[in-house]
Order: structure tokens, then sequence, then C-alpha cells
């Protein structure tokens, strides 16, 4: 046996062992005149028993002639596939076993083939460091052992073959998200509408209503929730455009103390209260005739605890909204803080609703402030309208004052009910 | 009568001589014998197939082509009813106890001349540890293992047996002897390195 060399030799030994051993052998020449009796009788041989017992099969692994020669056994073992034990044991020898066996080892063969394609196209395009890393594969590298491998291309091969099939990928990613991006910057210009509900600190006894602060700024792109810290261009509004005449008001204003209900003294260094920044710079563009004048409506309810089911019952103190009439130069403020409107308002409102007490409904009022911070003009809609009524309201509601603001004029709605 | 080759007798048996036959019989019978025995590990089942294995060579005559030798085309025959009779008796993969009566007929002892007693102990422990470490191959293994190991056949008569290349041969070889080498550790039969 030539290939006892690199065996392990106890195998062998064993072996051996087996070979020399003396069997109970039968008596031969009676078993020959047995046989010889037997074959008189010897009918027609099953075709089965003259096919290869055991042929190739997937599950075989096979050898070169040289490896069959010189066999090593250590490579082998180390190149070979673990203990590939047959998947099914062969049941009977029928011929349809015998077909799906040839079958079986045609299948082999042209995977083989097409393992000798893939390497030979890997050895084409092989780089010049290649070869070290053929070097390091398996000295023995048969047909079917080659086809038992995953991949013929080299490692490095194949981490560049993966970059290359990422980059159209990353590149469909890439259009993708700004594909969705801008989709999504479109639905948000859509958007124009941002809605804040504040109180109103409203010095009449049965009026605290919450003041719903509705802000139409088309000029928004976005749609965000307001924080009160937040600067206007943080917010998504655009840059105070100034006209003149607010400018020259400013100028001169810049050093006048900002003082409302409930403001407080801001640093010339500290950033500014955001409702009012933010209204203020609306306001500006509203001047500058680049979009519609913001609008406020103030909403009255009779009392504190009757809110409806749309209307918060406590102001949010997320929103945390206070007046500040100066801006982040120390200079007036571009529009009146929502306090302030909720104070100017809430003084002359018990006037108002008392202009119409015995009425069945209310009215509404809008209100516009002028930059000095007094009332310009109110327009009285609803059942009061027409009637004398509604020249009472005009006069109540015209002693509101707020402080003077940068933007030319700002305008507000409030509800009117009647006592 | 003088000295023929196993194909002049074949001719001469398919051309109607019994004696012919007869003499082919006589002259392969106990290699046949020995293959089934190892691969049935049963003296009694291998003279069955013996016996088998020349009738049904002798029932298909008509049929050998003459492409290979004659002896290769009835060891064939006796592999396959081999492993025919094996899976009639649905034998399990489980190894046989040292004391089967049937391992203990097949191996009377080993024919080491002048070693002690110690060794041909040893040596028999080995050898039926091997019988059972057979037992545990698969059936493709385990017959390689046995026609080139045990039977002393090469790789290219045994792939013609078998019915597949040399090189597949080889393989099976070194897989059989590699799991066996295992096995036989894991019984406490360490490599010997003298």
């Amino acid at each position: 046996m030539s290939d006892e060399q690199g065996a392990s030799k106890l195998v062998v030994r064993a072996e051996a062992l087996l070979a020399q051993a003396e069997l109970r052998e039968p008596d031969y020449d009676a078993l020959a005149k047995r046989i010889e009796g037997a074959l008189a009788t010897a009918g027609q041989s099953d075709d089965s028993l003259l096919l290869p017992p055991l042929p190739e099969s997937v599950d075989d692994g096979r050898l070169s002639p040289a490896e069959t020669a010189e066999p090593k056994l250590d490579a082998v073992a180390a190149s070979a596939t673990p203990a590939p034990e047959p998947a099914s044991e062969r049941e009977g020898a029928s011929l349809a076993d015998l077909a799906r066996a040839a079958l079986a080892r045609r299948e082999s063969k042209d995977r083989v083939s097409i393992a000798k394609e893939s390497l030979a196209i890997a050895t084409q395009q092989r780089t010049p460091a290649a070869p070290a890393t053929a070097k390091a594969l398996p000295t023995i590298e048969t047909d079917d052992t080659r086809d038992r491998k995953r991949s013929t291309i080299p490692p490095a091969r194949r981490s560049r073959a993966a970059f290359d099939t990422r980059g159209p990928w990353i590149g469909v990613g890439v259009a993708a998200i700004g594909l969705a991006a801008g989709f999504g910057l479109y639905l948000a210009g859509n958007r124009k509408t941002e809605i804040i509900q504040v109180p109103v600190a409203a010095n009449t006894p049965n009026a605290a209503p919450p003041v719903t602060t509705q802000t139409t700024a088309e000029s928004a792109p976005t749609a965000k929730t307001l924080t009160p810290d937040m600067l206007p261009r943080e917010r998504g509004a655009p840059a105070p455009m100034l006209t003149p005449d607010a400018l020259a008001r400013e100028s001169a204003s810049s050093k006048a103390p900002a003082s409302v209900a409930d403001a407080r003294p801001v640093a010339p260094g500290e950033r500014p209260a955001g409702p009012a920044a933010v209204a203020g710079g609306a306001t500006a563009t509203t001047g500058a005739g680049a979009a519609k004048p913001e609008r406020i409506v103030l909403e009255e309810e009779h009392a504190a605890g009757d809110a409806g089911p749309a209307r918060p019952s406590k102001p949010p103190a997320a929103t945390g909204l206070r007046p500040a009439e100066l801006n982040a130069n120390g200079g007036i403020a571009d529009k009146p803080s929502t306090g302030a409107a909720q104070a100017a308002v809430g003084a002359v409102l018990g006037a108002a609703r008392s202009c119409i007490a015995g009425q069945p409904q209310g009215s509404s009022a809008t209100l516009v402030f002028g930059s000095s911070g007094e009332v310009t003009s109110v327009s009285v809609s609803g059942p009061a309208e027409g009637t004398p009524a509604a020249a009472c309201i005009q006069s109540a509601l015209k002693k509101a004052r707020v402080q003077p603001f940068a933007a030319s004029n700002f305008s507000l709605g409030v509800t009117i009910r009647p006592p | 009568m003088a000295h023929r080759t196993d194909r002049e007798l074949v001719d001469a048996a398919r051309g109607g001589e019994a004696e012919a036959f007869g003499a082919i019989v006589r002259r392969h019978q106990k290699r046949i014998f020995r293959l089934t025995s190892h691969l049935l590990r049963s003296a009694a089942e291998a003279e069955d197939v013996t016996q088998e294995t020349f009738v049904r060579a002798y029932g298909a005559l008509a049929r050998f082509d003459g492409r290979s030798e004659p002896f290769t085309w009835i060891y064939r025959i006796a592999v396959n009813l081999s492993l025919n009779a094996i899976r009639a008796r649905k034998t399990t993969r489980n190894s046989a106890p040292p004391d089967d009566p049937k391992v203990e007929g097949l191996l009377f002892e080993s024919r080491g001349a002048g070693t002690t007693p110690a060794d041909a102990t040893q040596d028999r422990e080995l050898a039926l540890a091997l019988i059972d470490g057979l037992g545990e191959l698969s059936e493709t293994l385990r017959t390689t293992l046995i026609l080139v190991g045990v039977d002393g056949l090469s790789h290219a008569e045994a792939g013609k047996i078998l019915g597949c290349p040399e090189g597949t041969v080889a393989w099976r070889v070194h897989e059989a002897r590699r799991k066996l080498r295992a096995y036989l550790a894991g019984r406490g039969h360490e490599e010997d390195e003298a």
C-alpha cells in the first residue's frame, strides 16, 4: 500500500493486524463443491449486481494522481471538508438509485467545470499581489475540493469586488435621501399656520380667558414648535426688514426703557425673549409688504376653569411666553409681546363687554395697533355690527395701549361676549 | 490441465465448460470469503455470500463484456451482495461488543510470531477496536478501506470494483483513516511514535 507513508501508523498497523488475522475459514473444497453444485440451478443474475456498488458521489473528495501516489494525510485532513458523511445511505441497489447517483455525479462534474471557469477568470484578473495569496492555498487542490470552496476569488479581490458593488448602492442611497429631504421641505412649505395658546391676563374679575395666538406666517418655511428662547432666524422667520420709519423709531427708542405689565429688563447682551421677537420679525416682514399682517385672536372666556374641550384650562407652561420689549440689540421690540397684548386688551375688555350687555350673542372686534402702541382702528363684526354697541365697543377698545414697537402695525382679534 | 488465465477460463465457461468456472471458484473463493468476512463481520454469512457470489457470476457470464478483469468483475458482485446483506439485516451502526461471537469467531489470533503475550493481547484489542471503528464509518468509507487497507487492493483495482476514480478511492481511504485515528485515540489507543 503506497499510502501507508504519512498515514496514521496506528490505523495502518491495525489494518495489518486485521488483514493478517486468521479467520475461521471454511472448508474451501467443500465450499467449491457446493458452489459447483449450485451452478446447475443458477438462473439469470440481477443486473444491479454488475453495477458499481459505490460510485463517486457528491460527498466524495478526490485526490490527484500525484497525491494518490504520495499521500500527505495531514495536508489532506486539513484541506478536506471535515468528515463528509454520505447524506443518506443507499437503501437498496435499484436502478432508480443508481440513476440518481449517476445524475448527481454529472451535476458534480458540471459544478467542477464552473469552478474551473471561475478560477480561470480570477487568475486572469488577479493583481500582482495575488500570487502570494494563491500560494497560501492548500497544496492539494483537486477538482472536487475546489468545488467545495465557496469562492475561488482571493480574499483581497473579494473585498475589492464588494467595494465596487457598494458604490452604486451608496449613490442610490444618497439620491433617495435627497429626494426625501426635498419632499419634506415641500410638505413643510405648504404648512403655514402655527398656533400658540397663551392665557390672557384679563383685568376683569370674570374674564381670565386663554388666548389663542394664531400666527399666519406664509413665509415660514417649516412648521415647528416654538420656544421662547428661539431667535427669529432659528424659528425660520425671515430677518426683520424694517421700513425707514421703523428704523428711525428703533434708533430713537433704542435706549428707551421697555416695560410692559410683566416685562422684565433684559441685559443688552442677553438673548431676547422669543414671542415678541418672533412677532416683530413677522411684522417687519409685513411692513415691507412681503406678507400679510400677523393676526392675534383673543378669545374671551367667562372663567379660567370654564374652558372648552379644545381649550386648555391652564396656560401651557412649556411655552413660557413672557413679554420682552427689547430686541437682541437692546433696541425697541419689533412687536408687542403677547403678555403686553393681554394686559392691554384685558384692561379695556370689561368696558367693551358692557357695551353688549343684554345681547344673547357676543361679537368680534379687530384691533390694529400702530407702532406707537395706540389703537389706530377697531372694526366690529357680529351681531353688534352696525349698531350703537359697535361704537361703544370701538370707543372702549381704542383705549388699549401697548408699548411702542418697531413694526408698522399690529392687529389682533378679540371676541367679546356679553357680561 | 494447463494453467489458464481468468479470461480464458471465463471464455471457456461461457462456451459451456463447467469445469472452467469451477477453476475460477477455486482460484478466488478464499479471497472472496475473506473480503465478505471483513465486510459482513460474520463467517457464516460470509460463506453464504461467497457461494452466492459465484452462482450469480455464473448466471451473468453472458453479460461479462470483457472490459475488466474477471477477478474485478466477481469482486464487484461480492461487494454488491455483501452490501445487500448488510442492508437486508438492517445493521445498526452500533459497534459490536468485544465479546461478540461473530467478531471473536472472525478474529482468531494475529500472526505476530515472536511477540509477547502482552503484545499479542494489545494487538488483539487494537484489531477489535479497529473492527468497531469500521462499524462507525459510513458504508462507502468502510467498504473502500476494507478493500484497500485490509484486503490489500490497489487504489486502481478498488476504483474499478467500486466504480469510482482512483483519486476518489485515495480520498476515501484518507478520510476513513483520519476518522479511525480519532476513534482509536478516543478508545485509548494512542499513536505509537516508536
